[in-house]
């Protein structure tokens, strides 16, 4: 597993290539997303003039949105059918010293314990933050499609379901945009420690040294023996 | 205006006419003082021969008084000049008028020499009915009151040179109208001095889909001052009686804008306006007034882009709102959807209030004649969106995330406020305490 240089695999190729198709879209979607929310701000009249207008503004926001599911669905059918994926999802999963981490990281930073929590292979961090994306996509591409074809989900629902949808859209569209721009960015960017940027996502690659400090439990059960 | 004034004043001092038969040439020679008998038989020949049209025989014959008018006859000013009170025989050519005789008009100076001052001639001892209306007018009024600026009958219509309404050649006809009351209607002084309203209407008319229409000449399919103001009894807007009172001007407007009139009458605008609600909008209310332009003009109240400002007027004005229990925001909630947000940014094509509640023909939903009655949606909507069939009913079409107007909405907005606040709160406070942590151990020798 690790090679000579001291550095460890972290990340495969497919999951790169799929968080950089993700991130992606969802910048795309945000901006145009965003621009409609808040439509009546001068800096989103400048952007939506930007995007070609209100319509064309629609339609990026649409083929983005097929770029997210279609990234969904290949990171599903990844978990499904690929042994390594399926370890990753794994490894995804929030138990229930997850939300007690929370905790240990703020009483660590504020000096009340010595040591950080110790995380396996992703800490609760990371967890939260892909459940909270994988959520999203969930929400959002479902209430997206509603509003996608709403002629045809007027004619199934009354106008208070599409109603709901709209708004639920917008707002959960919110929550996941500042998960990632607030928390995530900090994490992966603005952390003096990465600063100006952790290079996982793109090398895949992570030290021994980080990987012993960051996460000693994938650590220990990678190299037992060290 | 002045002229038009000092005009009729000349006409009443040293207007002189001709009959038809008094041939190409006047008769000169006949003095009427010192040959009273050869007077009597003119006046008797122009009242058995010439069947005078008003009825009223002239008493003094038209040749006595171009004798002098056509020569040499003057008055005095008040400051004493001497001035020509001439009169030319083409003035007549074609004037309705050329088969009067002078004094039929100017009855007091049927004797010779006739006094210095004649009196204003008195159209209404022939016109009547016309006078009346007049004299009831704001002009007839401001004349009563010897507003010597307010316009007489001549202003109008012309001293001797008097043409049919009909004919072209009178200042009173439709293509000469707007040119005719702008005379004084643009004057600056006269508005300032009678608190008239403000030159700008002319101006505005003149651009209005109505005033290009006069100005290409196609004067019969445009309305002109008269066709809304009336021609003789104009009358202020406040007055029951005037056409441009908000109950009347539906009718005005309905003369030409027949089918139009016919389907705001029975909308629930139209109904309302003659029960007396007088909030109510009338015609001019969405198209203006002398600012009326085609709905394709995109700066027209009625354009599509300014139809939801334009209807926004009373539908957002609290005060008619709780007179008359309208549901309200109804256009926050529309400049908040779909339709209004395409709209804003220069999607014309989306549905604004009309497109949904019918332009003229605007009925309450609960009609079931309405276009936002449940039975009518599929083809309502079907008009935008051709696929939507078989829609029973959509429920609440304007909605906002208000508890009033949507429990749902406001239940997950308020959800999401708390929700993203707090979150917004964990994440502050993560990367505040990350990065004490990280000062604090630093400091320490520990991070």
């Amino acid at each position: 597993m690790a090679d000579n240089t001291g550095y460890v695999e972290r990340f495969t190729l497919s999951e790169r290539v799929t968080h950089i198709l993700l991130f992606a879209s969802l910048i795309i979607l945000s901006i145009t997303g965003l621009t409609l929310k808040y439509h009546e701000s001068t800096v989103a009249q400048w952007i939506i003039r930007l995007e070609g207008g209100v319509l064309f503004r629609g339609q990026i926001h649409r083929f983005a949105a097929l770029v997210l599911m279609a990234t969904f669905a290949y990171h599903i059918l990844s978990v499904l059918f690929s042994r390594k994926e399926h370890e990753f999802f794994h490894d995804m999963i929030l138990r229930k010293k997850d939300f007690g981490c929370f905790v240990g990281i703020f009483k660590y930073n504020l000096g009340l314990q010595k040591e950080m929590p110790a995380f396996d292979r992703f800490s609760c961090i990371e967890k939260f933050q892909y459940w909270a994306v994988g959520i999203g996509t969930v929400l959002l591409s479902l209430s997206g499609l509603v509003l996608w074809g709403e002629t045809i989900f007027m004619m199934l629902f009354p106008k208070w379901v599409l109603d709901l949808n709209r708004i639920v859209h917008s707002f959960e569209a919110t929550v996941g945009f500042l998960v990632l721009v607030v928390w995530h960015q900090y994490n992966v960017h603005l952390n003096p420690r990465v600063f100006p940027m952790s290079k996982v996502w793109l090398t895949g690659k992570i030290s021994k040294e980080d990987l012993k400090r960051d996460h000693p439990l994938e650590y220990q059960r990678r190299f037992p023996h060290e | 205006m002045r002229s038009m004034v000092r005009g009729a004043v000349a006409a009443h001092a040293g207007a002189v006419r001709r009959t038809i038969s008094s041939g190409s040439r006047p008769h000169v020679a006949l003095s009427p003082t010192t040959r009273p008998a050869g007077l009597l038989l003119g006046w008797a020949l122009s009242c058995v021969l010439l069947l005078m049209p008003s009825g009223v025989c002239g008493a003094i014959k038209d040749s006595a008084c171009i004798s002098c008018h056509e020569g040499p006859a003057y008055r005095e000013t008040k400051d004493g000049r001497k001035e020509a009170v001439h009169f030319k025989r083409q003035e007549l050519t074609g004037s309705i008028h050329k088969g009067l005789v002078c004094a039929d008009c100017h009855a007091d100076a049927a004797g010779t020499p006739h006094k210095k001052e004649l009196e204003r001639v008195n159209c209404a001892r022939c016109h009547k009915e016309v006078s009346l209306n007049f004299e009831r007018g704001v002009h007839g009024q401001a004349l009563k009151r010897g507003d010597k600026d307010a316009p007489a009958c001549t202003s109008c219509h012309g001293t001797h040179s008097i043409f049919k309404v009909a004919d072209q050649r009178s200042p009173a006809h439709r293509g000469n109208q707007v040119r005719l009351c702008a005379r004084c209607h643009t004057d600056v002084e006269l508005q300032k001095k009678h608190k008239l309203p403000s030159p700008d209407m002319i101006k505005a008319y003149q651009n209005s889909v109505h005033g290009r229409y006069v100005k290409e000449g196609k004067t019969v399919q445009a309305a002109v001052c008269s066709d809304c103001h009336g021609a003789h009894l104009v009358l202020g807007p406040k007055d029951p009686e005037s056409k441009i009172n908000r109950s009347n001007i539906g009718g005005v407007c309905g003369r030409c804008h027949v089918q139009i009139f016919n389907e705001y009458k029975v909308s629930i605008h139209g109904k309302a306006l003659k029960e007396g609600k007088m909030e109510s909008p009338t015609c001019t209310d969405c198209h203006g007034e002398h600012t009326l332009t085609l709905v394709k003009d995109p700066q027209a109240r009625v354009s599509a882009k300014n139809v939801p400002t334009t209807c926004a007027k009373c539908h957002e004005n609290q005060e008619i709102i709780k007179k008359y229990r309208l549901p309200s925001d109804r256009y926050s909630s529309y400049v908040g959807s779909f339709h209004g947000v395409a709209m804003k940014y220069g999607n014309v094509t989306a549905a604004n209030c009309i497109s949904c509640h019918e332009t003229h023909r605007i009925l309450p939903a609960a009609d079931p004649e309405s276009s936002i009655n449940d039975h009518n949606l599929s083809r309502t909507c079907g008009k935008c969106h051709p696929a939507m069939k078989d829609v029973a009913s959509l429920g609440k079409i304007h909605v906002e995330a208000k508890k009033e107007s949507s429990l749902g909405m406001f239940y997950v907005r308020q959800f999401y406020t708390w929700f993203i606040g707090i979150l917004m709160a964990l994440f502050v406070g993560y990367i505040v305490l990350d990065v004490y942590g990280r000062i604090k151990r630093k400091g320490s020798g520990n991070g």
